[in-house]
């Protein structure tokens, strides 16, 4: 479902309430159900801030294993939680990916990296695209995390400015000053992707 | 695609959809990962210029000498509420907040509670400048608090082309609001050197020089990526900004000193004084050998001076302006507290002190270094008293200052000291 905006207005899956109610009481039959019904939405979220299958794996599983952890500040909104999932997961796709860098760094003084080929590059093709990609990661994770989630959930995963307000738990209007922060700086540090 | 361009995500392949699960549930017993706790670095960083004047209050039991009766003002001036800001952030998101929240526009600005102050200037005597989240801009004056729309508003302001817009927060006080970050750049159009880019800000404060008048300001808006100038031309006449009253001033009451001070305000820069109105007269301190002050208070929390009759210096003009500045409580109620030491190294140098209720009389002991000390009578103007040199200070000389209150004009009651 699309809204005139354009925005994804999340359906609300009946019963994940019931779902999420009995995990928070231990419940991984329900925990899991909860796991196939939001993977492939976390995992698209993982995949476009991380750029590679193996990491976008890692912050799949790293999503639910912190939903767990934290299943008792769980948000819905309009009845799924999935605005709250995506939140987590890009997250944790900002420490994969700082991690990765520094290990990059890392990797850098020591020699130049091996040509290895993996299946991101069969999604990116060239080496301009992933050079690009890499760039608009970098900068959104140097954001600071009001503004790095409202984009994480607006313009990555096209959330709609409601559902991620009440995913963040803050207004809408506090959302969209955030994102129009974030566009401001985004445009700064890479004026050929913002619009 | 979405509006970063990021690639969209291949479907979740199966394989790695069941083994991303198995670590999932092999993760659910064990301890939450280890994690570094944040350390955090408040770093304040703050700047502040004073100019010192060291001033020495002692005890004296010293008689009065010949002197002119003192005056008594008796203009109401109480009202509530020093200090009107704390200083603090969240006393400005308060007072702002309260402000929308009176309006009819609160839905447009989200909840007080989550608002952070961008910047906040002290201007003026009594007066700040706070943006908040960047979003909207808010002026506190010592009896209102106006607020712009904010760069989410459609219908913000005057617009200019390039999506920039201007509201006029008082006479001397333009807000810009520029969501789309153009390039920004106001000036006086007679002296194009004097323009100036607003810079890193999607809303700021302009002050009106006093040699600018609006109609003679500048604007240009340039597109930062294509270089394309949207807009060249003279600022449009601004819409007013939102006021609303959060208290009730003490008003005039048709003095003939109106004129008088309105004269005097107007010598100052225009965004000094966003509501000159507010500054009522309070009374003369007019003494020999010193040029004579007319004193304005607003109510209780803001007291300024003019000088009349200002002796002929090389000073520049605004020497002569009304100047204005925070009038605070005592901090004992029996003794009295300096407020300003007013023009300490030039030739017309006095004091204003804030005196208990109880004190009639006031003096100031004035002992040089090298020399012979000398009292001067200070004018008593309610809960004011004005002590003036009756000579200019010697420049190759120190003086050391001491100030005398007492509760009787009793030429013989015992002074009190006032440190």
């Amino acid at each position: 479902m699309t809204t005139s905006e354009g925005a994804v207005r999340l359906p609300a899956p009946p019963g994940e309430a019931e779902l999420w109610a009995a995990a928070q009481r231990g419940d991984r039959a329900a925990f899991t159900a909860l796991y196939h019904q939001h993977a492939a939405a976390v995992w698209s979220q993982a995949y476009r801030l991380t750029v590679t299958l193996p990491a976008a794996e890692d912050v799949l599983a790293a999503t639910f294993l912190t939903a767990w952890r934290r299943r008792g500040d769980v948000r819905l909104v309009d009845g799924t939680a999935l605005p709250w999932l995506l939140t987590v997961a890009s997250n944790e796709a900002r420490t994969d990916w700082r991690r990765t860098t520094r290990h990059k760094r890392l990797k850098l003084r020591v020699g130049p990296p091996p040509d290895v080929s993996d299946h991101a590059d069969t999604v990116v093709a060239s080496l301009d695209d992933r050079r690009r990609l890499h760039q608009v990661i970098a900068a959104i994770a140097e954001l600071p995390t009001g503004q790095r989630e409202a984009v994480a959930l607006c313009l990555v995963a096209e959330v709609s400015h409601a559902d991620a307000a009440r995913a963040l738990g803050i207004s809408e209007v506090t959302l969209r000053s955030r994102i129009h922060r974030a566009r401001t700086r985004l445009r700064t540090l890479l004026p050929e992707e913002v619009r | 695609m979405n509006e970063l361009d990021l690639p969209p995500a291949p479907p979740l392949p199966a394989e790695v959809r069941e083994r991303a699960l198995q670590t999932v549930l092999a993760g659910l017993d064990a301890p939450p990962r280890q994690r570094r706790p944040f350390l955090l670095a408040a770093a304040a960083a703050a700047v502040v210029v004073t100019l010192l004047v060291t001033t020495t209050f002692a005890l004296s039991g010293f008689g009065p000498g010949e002197r002119p009766p003192p005056r008594v003002a008796s203009i109401p001036h109480g009202i509530v509420g020093w200090p009107l800001s704390d200083g603090s952030d969240k006393s400005f998101v308060d007072r702002c907040g309260n402000a929308v929240e009176h309006s009819d526009q609160s839905q447009f600005y989200g909840p007080p509670d989550e608002w952070k102050v961008t910047s906040a200037v002290g201007t003026g005597a009594l007066e700040t400048d706070v943006i908040i989240d960047d979003f909207f801009a808010c002026l506190l004056t010592p009896g209102a608090t106006i607020f712009s729309e904010n760069i989410a508003s459609a219908s913000a302001g005057t617009p200019i082309p390039g999506n920039v817009s201007v509201t006029r927060m008082a006479p001397g006080k333009l807000v810009f609001l520029n969501p789309d970050d153009r390039r920004l750049i106001v000036g006086p159009r007679s002296n194009p050197d004097k323009a100036s880019e607003i810079k890193d800000a999607n809303v700021a404060f302009y002050d009106i020089n006093d040699d600018e008048a609006p109609e003679m300001i500048q604007v240009q808006v340039i597109d930062r990526r294509t270089g394309e100038t949207l807009y060249d031309g003279p600022l449009p006449e601004p819409e007013d900004a939102t006021r609303y009253v959060d208290r009730e001033l003490p008003k005039r009451t048709g003095s003939p000193d109106d004129a008088v001070l309105d004269a005097c305000i107007a010598k100052a820069p225009t965004h000094v004084f966003s509501d000159p109105g507010s500054w009522v007269p309070f009374g003369r301190h007019e003494i020999e050998g010193a040029p004579p002050l007319l004193i304005a208070r607003v109510g209780d929390v803001g007291v300024g001076f003019c000088e009349l009759d200002p002796p002929a210096t090389d000073l520049p003009d605004y020497y002569r302006a009304f100047d204005g500045f925070p009038l605070p409580p005592l901090d004992d109620p029996t003794r009295a507290k300096m407020v300003r030491w007013a023009h300490p190294t030039g030739p017309d140098p006095f004091a204003i002190i804030r005196i208990p209720p109880k004190v009639v009389r006031a003096e100031m002991l004035a002992t040089p270094e090298n020399g012979e000390p000398r009292t001067v009578e200070c004018s008593v103007l309610d809960d004011l008293a004005v002590c003036s040199m009756d000579r200019p200070p010697e420049s190759d000389n120190v003086y050391r200052y001491t100030y005398t209150t007492y509760e009787s004009m009793d030429p013989q009651s015992p002074g009190l000291s006032v440190e």
